[in-house]
């Protein structure tokens, strides 16, 4: 079976998400693991991410345009797993990964900076001259956000909430290659999406498991069906650290491709809150 | 989403999707305050909500049979607003497409006749998006659903049982053509007494088809609404361009002449699964109302045929008296390229060629150059496309309303034959008339 | 439209409502008894001889239950009930001839109890069910969040504790005396931080952390192994000699206790009354030194440590439900805090013990362990 074919197959299944919920039936003690691994996985990405953006930031710094550029999206992928904790903190999230929209002056807002206003220099102006203040100011965020989520109780809504939460930041933004429109790294941000909603996912499906197995059956075969549709546009096949192709090359049959698998998981996963009894 | 301004320097344009933890427990300080300012638990002072009260209708219980051997929005009366919602489908095997029309047929039948949503455990989504309140009612609502081309690819082994007539629409010399407005695989024509009628069932059927549908365009429409009137026909409701819409429109009472001109059916080479369905025409076609508004009054019935006022032709009578060509052969009343002469010449045999008009009035915005973006959204059903729209487009072609108007998106679509009792499902004909042999 | 017709909203608060009533109920966490039962008439007395309880089996109704236990052996005892290997509750250091109380709310079930010397037979203690559970103004789902937090910081300072307990191991395996004494500081202040957890597991805090007093033979035991045997080797004899498989035995605890606490759920009740527990065990032991020694110090840093990531996972309760007792408790804990020397001190050569108010530091410490163990009465009371 060719991917698209597993895709179509898989999306299908629409309906099933909209049938009348159960009653929700989950001792509450039984949350306590999945949220504690949860943090533990966050924790894990965030140690990563720090030691990404060190390695990125210090290529600016030391004007590696081509080096800055190549670690762009490899460390944006950390912060994309973890965005329903990582945007919990409103004022780092706007200084680490805005978008040029949410100012009114767009690029030339004196407030931009972060990200994408490094995505803009280094991809679309070609250069990383003058870019020294901002990827220190990146370098403090990530750190300040590491630090602050160490400390952060987890609120379980928020975690099971997140698995929704990051498909609908990639129905909203990635499909729409609105995310990194210099760099047309949009894939690269679409799997750490992926990923980091799946893995919410996984930590509760036992839960779930027995309540509804239809439901885990649609919603594995539609993150399968996403995988695959990603899979093609992996650079290397077998070694998905090379990451993927350019947006641009992505059809306009795929791009849409995506939407269903996307839009049943967002519709699917908007229902994990309601099985736990959250 | 948390949308209240946060108190950086940046922009007021709050960032939706970010939420300000630290600012949760001050914007719960600032809501209880907001509760002991307003003294009194309840706002129900006689006038208290005159300005913001909800408008009046008498027609919401107002509604249309959804079973039956055609579907209801093509010789249903036209109500105040309808919009065109063109989607392609995403599931593209044989069992989606089944599921889609079947979710579809449930959800029309329910949304057209009304009632109320299941409650649900307030910690998962609500089954309704809730804009009419639980419990919603008919206002007369009507969902047509029709094919487009493309969806009788090689996808859902539809292939032999594409109608006749079915094509993709190629562009009209005039035309400028949007990509993002034009074609699709399946329209949704949903017109209703009131718009959030209309966007309440767009709404409902979204969220009960996702993987199946993606919205590929919409456009949305109204008519100007009229006093009762003892005159009877009712006069013609007005396009953006002031003139009345659709005075030439068959007789929908006559039933032999519906089966002639709006019903499939009487074509021997037509599938018989296309029995009473009809060909669904749409276009959005942009009026230049500012250009318009400063030619003179003279000018604009010419380029009609017709008096702005009544609607009557130029050869004179009221608007549904024929106008008189065979007195005018060289056009000195009736110019020979006025839209509506050109449009049905009233010559022996035309009448083949006549279509039912069904369109509503569009306004989107603004253009660039501060131009408003209005004009007129073209719905058109007829029995035959060729001999229907297509050779009326192709009269059409190079009329002087040209330059006051510019279709730039649209398609043509398949409305499938009715569902005819509660067993039935939307598509049944085509999908019996496809299935694979055992 | 779907077919199925779903419960009506208020059956489902009802359903909801009922089904956390029960779960609480069954886990006894919260069910506190409400009607003040007189506590002198209704203790349940039970006597620990030489050679165990008796009575060897005890019934008590479910809810909440005064013990009254009384030492007739030669040698202090401690007191505990078991589910499993899980200590529920536990009463340390009762003098010989004393009796001390210990209330415990058990949901219906049976448990075991210790009795005595560690090489005495468990006694079993039915408790049956009863139906007026009362109710409760913290859900279940309130628990949620800061059990999550505490299984998070206890797989975090169990990796540490592992790491340390390598080191240790390796020290004491190459013979370095000073490096193994260092290491031996490290592990010993990250196990005490995990004291209320390890607590758990009568098994591993038998091995890990029981004094030589506990046994039989005491110091000449072989089943004394753990902290304070590598303790007397290390800082005593001063010497590695013999110390190595004892470190092996403590490295492969340490991953014991990994392993379990990672799957291991914690009953909400235990945060505040583990932490209560465990404090007063170091009391009851440090009161009887006349001066604290520096590893009694690092015990109670550790301890007061571990206590304070339970006062912080709380503190957004208990701001709901006692803001008053939420003062109190922080309070308590900041003077705690104030009296413990800088982690620094206890190194070599260091101020010694005797700069210390000992008197403050017994004093603060019984204070803060009486306001944490009425804690869950306090959350699940009020409001």
């Amino acid at each position: 079976m060719s991917p698209r074919a597993l895709f179509f197959a898989a999306s299908v299944f629409g309906l099933m998400a909209l049938q009348t919920p159960a009653q929700a039936d989950i001792d509450p003690q039984e949350l306590v693991e999945p949220i504690a691994e949860y943090k533990l996985y966050v924790l894990d990405n965030l140690d990563q991410f720090v030691s990404h953006t060190e390695k990125f930031t210090q290529a600016i710094e030391a004007g590696d345009l081509e080096r800055a550029q190549a670690l762009y999206a490899p460390t944006r992928v950390y912060y994309e797993r973890i965005e329903p904790i990582a945007e919990l903190f409103a004022d780092l999230d706007a200084s680490i990964d805005a978008r040029e929209d949410d100012y009114e002056h767009g690029v030339e807002d004196p407030d931009f900076t972060g990200f994408h206003r490094l995505e803009y220099g280094l991809f679309k102006e070609q250069t990383t001259q003058g870019f020294t203040p901002y990827a220190k100011q990146l370098m403090t965020d990530v750190n300040d956000l590491e630090a602050r989520v160490q400390d952060l109780t987890f609120p379980p809504a928020q975690v099971v909430g997140g698995a929704a939460a990051l498909m609908e930041e990639v129905a909203a933004t990635k499909v729409s290659g609105e995310e990194d429109r210099y760099s047309h790294t949009d894939l690269w941000d679409f799997q750490g999406n992926v990923d980091g909603s799946q893995k919410i996912f996984e930590l509760f499906k036992p839960l779930v498991a027995e309540q509804d197995p239809a439901f885990v059956e649609r919603v594995e075969e539609n993150f399968t069906a996403v995988e695959a549709t990603l899979a093609h546009y992996r650079r290397e096949a077998d070694n998905p650290k090379a990451g993927f192709v350019s947006y641009e090359k992505v059809s306009e049959t795929d791009r849409r491709a995506f939407v269903g698998p996307v839009t049943v998981l967002a519709e699917d996963l908007a229902t994990l809150r309601g099985k736990l009894g959250l | 989403m948390s949308d209240r301004p946060d108190n950086t320097s940046r922009c007021p344009f709050t960032l939706d999707r970010r939420r300000f933890l630290q600012g949760l427990g001050a914007a719960g300080a600032a809501a209880g305050l907001g509760g002991s300012a307003w003294a009194g638990s309840r706002d129900d002072a006689a006038g208290a909500h005159a300005v913001t009260g909800a408008p009046v209708s008498t027609t919401t219980q107002q509604s249309h049979p959804f079973h039956g051997r055609h579907q209801q929005g093509i010789l249903t009366p036209r109500p105040a607003t309808g919009m065109v919602v063109v989607c392609d489908v995403l599931a593209r095997d044989r069992a989606g497409l089944e599921r889609l029309l079947r979710i579809l047929t449930e959800r029309i039948a329910f949304l057209t006749q009304g009632g109320t949503y299941p409650k649900r455990d307030p910690s998962y989504p609500p089954a309704d998006s809730g804009i009419l309140g639980p419990t919603i009612a008919p206002d007369a609502l009507t969902v047509t659903v029709s094919l487009g081309a493309s969806v009788f690819d090689e996808r859902f082994g539809l292939a032999n049982a594409k109608p006749k007539h079915l094509q993709r629409m190629t562009g009209f010399p005039n035309d400028a053509l949007e990509p993002a407005r034009c074609h699709g695989d399946l329209s949704l024509q949903i017109c209703a007494n009131t718009h959030d009628t209309t966007i309440h069932a767009l709404r409902d059927i979204i969220k009960y088809t996702p993987g199946l549908l993606m919205v590929r365009w919409k456009q949305e429409g109204t008519v100007p609404v009229m006093p009762p009137s003892p005159d009877l026909p009712a006069p013609s409701a007005r396009n953006y361009l002031g003139f009345r819409d659709g005075t030439a429109n068959p007789n929908t009472d006559d039933d032999a002449l519906m089966n002639a001109l709006v019903w499939t059916g009487a074509d021997p080479d037509e599938p018989d699964w296309t029995h009473g369905g009809s060909y669904q025409v749409v276009r959005i076609i942009r009026n230049f109302v500012e250009r318009w508004d400063r030619a003179q009054l003279a000018e604009q019935e010419a380029i009609f045929g017709r008096r702005k006022e009544s609607g009557a032709p130029l050869s004179g009578g009221s608007e549904y008296d024929k106008p008189d060509y065979a007195n005018d052969v060289d056009g000195q009343i009736t110019p020979l390229d006025a839209h509506i002469r050109l449009a049905n010449p009233r010559t022996p045999g035309f009448e083949k060629h006549r279509i039912l008009r069904r369109p509503f009035n569009y306004s989107n915005g603004v253009e660039a150059n501060g131009q408003l973006d209005m004009g007129l959204l073209f719905i058109v059903y007829q029995a035959d496309l060729e001999a229907g729209f297509i050779t009326v487009q192709n009269r059409l072609n190079g009329e002087p309303l040209e330059e006051y108007i510019k279709p730039v998106g649209g398609g043509y679509f398949f409305t499938l034959p009715g569902a005819i009792d509660e067993h039935d499902v939307l598509g049944r004909s085509l999908l019996e008339a496809t299935a694979p042999h055992a | 439209m779907s077919a199925s017709s779903p419960p009506s909203a208020r059956l489902l608060k009802l359903g909801v409502l009922a089904s956390a009533v029960l779960m609480l109920a069954a886990l006894g966490l919260f069910a506190l008894s409400l009607n003040g039962r007189d506590h002198g008439d209704g203790d349940v007395r039970l006597v620990v001889t030489a050679q165990g309880c008796e009575p060897r089996e005890l019934s008590v109704p479910a809810g909440e239950t005064r013990f009254s236990i009384v030492n007739d052996s030669q040698r202090a005892i401690e007191w505990e009930i078991l589910d499993g290997v899980m200590v529920l509750e536990e009463r340390e250091n009762i003098a010989p001839g004393l009796h001390q109380p210990l209330t415990a709310t058990l949901a219906a079930g049976d448990y075991a109890m210790t009795c005595g010397l560690l090489s005495n037979p468990h006694g079993t203690l039915h408790v049956t069910a009863n139906d007026d559970a009362s109710a409760i103004a913290l859900s279940r789902q309130d628990f949620i969040a800061p059990l999550a937090e505490y299984k998070v910081y206890l797989t975090l300072q169990t990796r540490r504790l592992i790491d340390a307990a390598e080191a240790l191991h390796q020290a004491i395996a190459a013979g370095e005396l000073d490096t193994a004494r260092t290491a031996y500081r490290e592990a010993r202040l990250i196990d005490q931080r995990l004291a209320m957890a390890t607590g758990l597991y009568s098994d591993l805090d038998e091995r890990l952390n029981a004094r030589a007093d506990y046994f039989a033979e005491r110091e000449q035991d072989p089943e004394f192994v753990g902290f304070h045997r590598l303790a007397q080797g290390l800082f005593e004899t001063g010497s590695t000699d013999g110390l190595t498989p004892i470190a092996t035995q403590l490295l492969e605890d340490t991953r014991t206790l990994g392993e379990r606490l990672r799957h291991q759920a914690i009953p909400p009740a235990q945060l505040a009354n583990g932490s209560a527990r465990v404090l007063k065990a170091w009391h009851a032991h440090a009161i009887d030194s006349k001066t604290l020694n520096a590893h009694e110090l690092l015990d109670l840093q550790g301890l007061t440590a571990g206590a304070e990531k339970i006062v912080t996972l709380l503190a957004p309760l208990l701001e709901r439900q006692a803001p008053d007792a939420l003062e109190g408790l922080q309070a308590q804990l900041a003077r705690l805090q104030q009296d413990l020397p800088e982690k620094s001190n206890t190194a070599p050569g260091a101020k010694r013990s005797s700069a210390v108010d000992r008197d403050a530091l017994l004093t603060d410490t019984h204070a803060l362990a009486d306001t944490l163990d009425k804690l869950d009465r306090t959350l699940a009371l009020n409001g």
